[in-house]
């Protein structure tokens, strides 16, 4: 296995393509409260203690409203604390429905607890790095063993106590495994793709960078032709320097420190936001005092290169109304962006959600806040 | 590099790893059935349930074999094969526990569900249908004609199919997920495309702000500051050595695309020792230290980004240090060679320094920033100033632009 899929989910590596699988996490989230319930209600004669089975259902419920609201592209990135939360409620609600059949349990009435469990495991796999679904997966798969031991050692279960705990860690334990395969094959067929396209990307920048050198020293050349050239050229030829080459070569000296001072103060994201808003951009739309625009890395550049396009061209937000602001912290920088909405909030939530969430991924402490018509996204970033 | 797959990629990864998820529920669903029935016959030998274990190792090598290759061979070989096997597991389940009860039926439904989950040769969801349908059939069928020729009778289990249809749900379900965010995935790789070729230019223009900087503005200075009358013949040559080559040749691309990754190995020939000899023109007594070896380490690239910068780092020393010594120590590691240039001037502090002054930022930072390198910065006033520059070799030396951020 890959250092890369010990420590990365699926998530983080393609936050768009989770965002597309959602609705097998909410069909999932919503399954397991439906599932439970019917399966409650279907077994309620065997029930011998009514409190327990209906505390299950309530810790049914918290893991899956965990589930649908947790894998929320406004909340990207999925925790470890709540992945633990989703797959612990849930064993909490296995044991509480084991304990209320008292003893009258047959064979596992309650098999249901264990699928459950099984099925939120599969559901987070996208979420969470493969090591710490096995673990996750194992993990329950031992707790779900010991309970249904514990149920059928209190109860006339006519089946040897190792069945009882294959029977029983059978849902987890498959579809556990089987997400954390799942994820592995994407993470594999993603450093697949990564690694061709990093090498497509050098040939075609190769073949790019002779144009580009060459226009950038016709710009050079052009400034340079203007006034450097001839001063410098009737200095070479006559070898001897007046009051007013002097005074010249001072002037040209202070033009192109400034014009080289422009350049090296315009970052990226300036540069970005000019071009991305055209004529409506009046060069004070960024605010980056310490210009810490250069300290993002490749992926978060790519990430807000793309949002900011977005809101340039899209109609949710007042283009005139859009400002960045990056403000140093206590441990690197974070960002704060500012429009006025024109549109309806679930349009804007919609056509901006694939955004945030990749945002969310690549950048740390993304909060959004929305007081019609303002909304306001902040989003923090390390820098060296 | 952009983030995340792209559109016409995602519709067969899934389907692969869809494929590769079910075949390791059915490995374990195996193992499973096969400790299961082991553990059965542990506890009562007079259940002769061997022949059952033995059916399943077949399952265990062709499953292997599927998941490993997915090819239609692979994939009618595991049915082929594994009918049978399930049909001879079935039979000796069904004729050793009787009645057959729940934990007979558990052990029947995971080889069962085992055999209909083969993620074959799919790469679409209706093959991937197609395959857990055929493996289904066949699995329900070995299950029935066992039962059927032991019992005389077939009692069918719903397990099986609530699986299958389970399967195809998802199935389905991932199909029709994968169309949403198409646009703003491409809109993803434009942005990725973008700021390659941003840094493309940006590392371009830097060098070639670099060059500007340690060429023309040098020349101005110098004239600017120059006494009337006959001009110095050293400052006459080097500007019209200059001038020749800023506009008669392609100066830019020369300057960077020297940039052949292959690795130096003549260190004598380095363009830092080339700098230093330059330096020692202008009467600084430059005293070198240290691996003078490590240099035939740098690539190309890194050798001319670490000739320029330091030879700006001995030029601030003429300019502001108020002293003609300095001392320049390479260290060599596997992963970088370090640069240092003491000298034990009158020092600076760098935050008091002009915003307009350029030379440490644009012709030192910039110039080492663009090679994945980095530029640490001592100086107290009074005291002197040492600046520490690390520029990666080997593997770890940047590729073309990767790493010029602004």
């Amino acid at each position: 296995m890959t250092a890369l899929a010990d420590t990365e989910s699926i998530q983080q590596l393609d936050p768009l393509g989770t965002l597309d699988g959602r609705p097998v996490s909410v069909v999932a989230g919503v399954g397991l409260l439906t599932f439970g319930s019917v399966m409650t209600w279907a077994t309620a004669s065997a029930v011998a203690q009514p409190l327990f089975a209906n505390l299950a259902l309530v810790f049914i419920a918290l893991s899956s409203l965990s589930l649908i609201v947790g894998t929320s592209p406004l909340r990207a990135p999925f925790s470890g604390g709540l992945h633990a939360a989703v797959i612990g409620f849930l064993v909490i609600a296995f044991a509480l429905s084991s304990a209320s059949l008292g003893s009258s349990a047959e064979v596992l009435t309650d098999f249901w607890g264990p699928l459950l469990i099984g099925v939120a495991c599969m559901a987070l796999a996208p979420y969470r790095p493969i090591a710490e679904l096995v673990t996750m997966g194992v993990v329950a798969s031992i707790f779900t063993g010991f309970i249904a031991l514990v149920q059928s050692s209190v109860s006339d279960v006519h089946a040897p106590a190792m069945i009882v705990i294959l029977y029983s860690v059978t849902p987890v334990l498959t579809m556990s495994l089987g997400g954390a395969a799942f994820v592995r094959s994407l993470i594999r067929t993603h450093e697949r793709w990564v690694s061709r396209a990093q090498r497509a990307t050098m040939r075609q920048l190769r073949r790019q960078h002779e144009g580009v050198a060459r226009s950038v020293q016709q710009d050079r050349v052009t400034i340079l032709n203007r006034d450097i050239v001839p001063l410098f050229a009737e200095l070479a030829q006559r070898g001897i320097i007046s009051p007013e080459d002097r005074a010249r070569a001072a002037e040209y000296s202070e033009s192109i420190r400034e014009l080289m001072v422009a350049e090296v103060n315009r970052s990226w994201l300036e540069s970005v936001v000019a071009s991305s808003f055209g004529s409506l951009d009046d060069g004070n739309r960024v605010y980056d005092p310490h210009r810490l625009a250069g300290a993002m890395t490749p992926h978060q550049r790519t990430a807000l290169r793309a949002a900011v396009l977005a809101v340039a061209t899209g109609g949710e937000i007042d283009r005139q109304s859009v400002r960045l602001s990056i403000e140093k912290t206590k441990v690197g920088a974070a960002i704060t962006v500012t429009g006025v909405i024109t549109s309806s909030e679930s349009s804007w939530r919609s056509s901006l959600a694939p955004y945030l969430a990749v945002l969310r991924v690549v950048f740390t402490g993304l909060r959004i806040s929305y007081r019609s018509p303002s909304l306001t996204v902040r989003f923090t970033y390390d820098t060296p | 590099m952009s983030i995340g797959l792209p559109a016409h990629l995602r519709k067969e990864s899934v389907s692969r790893a869809f494929a590769r998820a079910i075949n390791t529920v059915a490995f374990i669903c195996f193992s499973l059935a096969f400790v299961g029935v082991v553990t059965l016959y542990a506890g009562d030998p007079s259940r002769y349930l061997l022949p059952a274990a033995i059916a399943l190792i077949p399952l265990f090598v062709t499953i292997t074999l599927v998941n490993r290759y997915r090819t239609v061979f692979f994939t009618v070989a595991h049915l082929v094969i594994g009918g049978p096997a399930v049909y001879w597991f079935s039979l000796t389940v069904i004729s050793q526990l009787q009645p057959v009860g729940v934990v007979g039926h558990y052990l029947l439904n995971l080889v069962g569900i085992a055999l209909m989950l083969v993620g074959g040769a799919s790469r679409t969801v209706g093959w991937s249908i197609l395959w857990c349908t055929v493996g289904l059939g066949v699995s329900q069928g070995a299950v029935a004609l066992a039962s059927l020729q032991w019992q005389g009778y077939v009692h069918p289990h719903p397990a099986p199919v609530v699986v299958y249809v389970a399967v195809v749900a998802v199935l389905v379900i991932l199909r029709l997920s994968q169309r949403g965010v198409r646009r703003v995935q491409s809109h993803l790789h434009r942005a990725a495309r973008d700021d390659e070729f941003a840094s493309l230019r940006y590392g371009i223009e830097a060098t070639s702000a670099a060059v500007m900087h340690d060429t023309v503005l040098g020349h101005l200075a110098a004239i600017a500051n120059a006494p009337f009358g006959a001009m110095n013949p050293k400052l006459q040559r080097d500007i019209k050595r200059d001038l020749e080559v800023l506009v008669g040749e392609e100066w830019l691309s020369e300057a960077t695309l020297d940039s052949t990754d292959s690795v130096r190995h003549d260190w004598q020939n380095s363009a830092l020792l080339a700098a230093i000899t330059e330096v020692r023109a202008l009467e600084l007594v430059v005293e070198v230290t240290g691996d003078l070896t490590a240099l035939s380490r740098l690539d190309a690239r890194g050798d001319a980004a670490l000739g320029p910068a330091v030879k700006q780092c001995l030029v601030n020393v003429i300019k502001h240090s108020g002293v003609m010594q300095a001392e320049v120590a390479i260290f060599g590691s596997d992963h970088e060679v370090s640069v240092l240039v003491v000298d034990a001037g009158k020092g600076f502090n760098e935050a008091e320094t002009g915003a307009d002054r350029l030379g440490l930022r644009q012709s030192v930072r910039r110039r080492i920033e663009i090679v994945s390198g980095t530029v640490h910065v001592w100086s107290t006033p009074e005291l002197g100033t040492s600046v520490m520059i690390r520029v990666p070799v080997g593997e770890d030396a940047p590729a073309l632009t990767a790493s010029a951020i602004q």
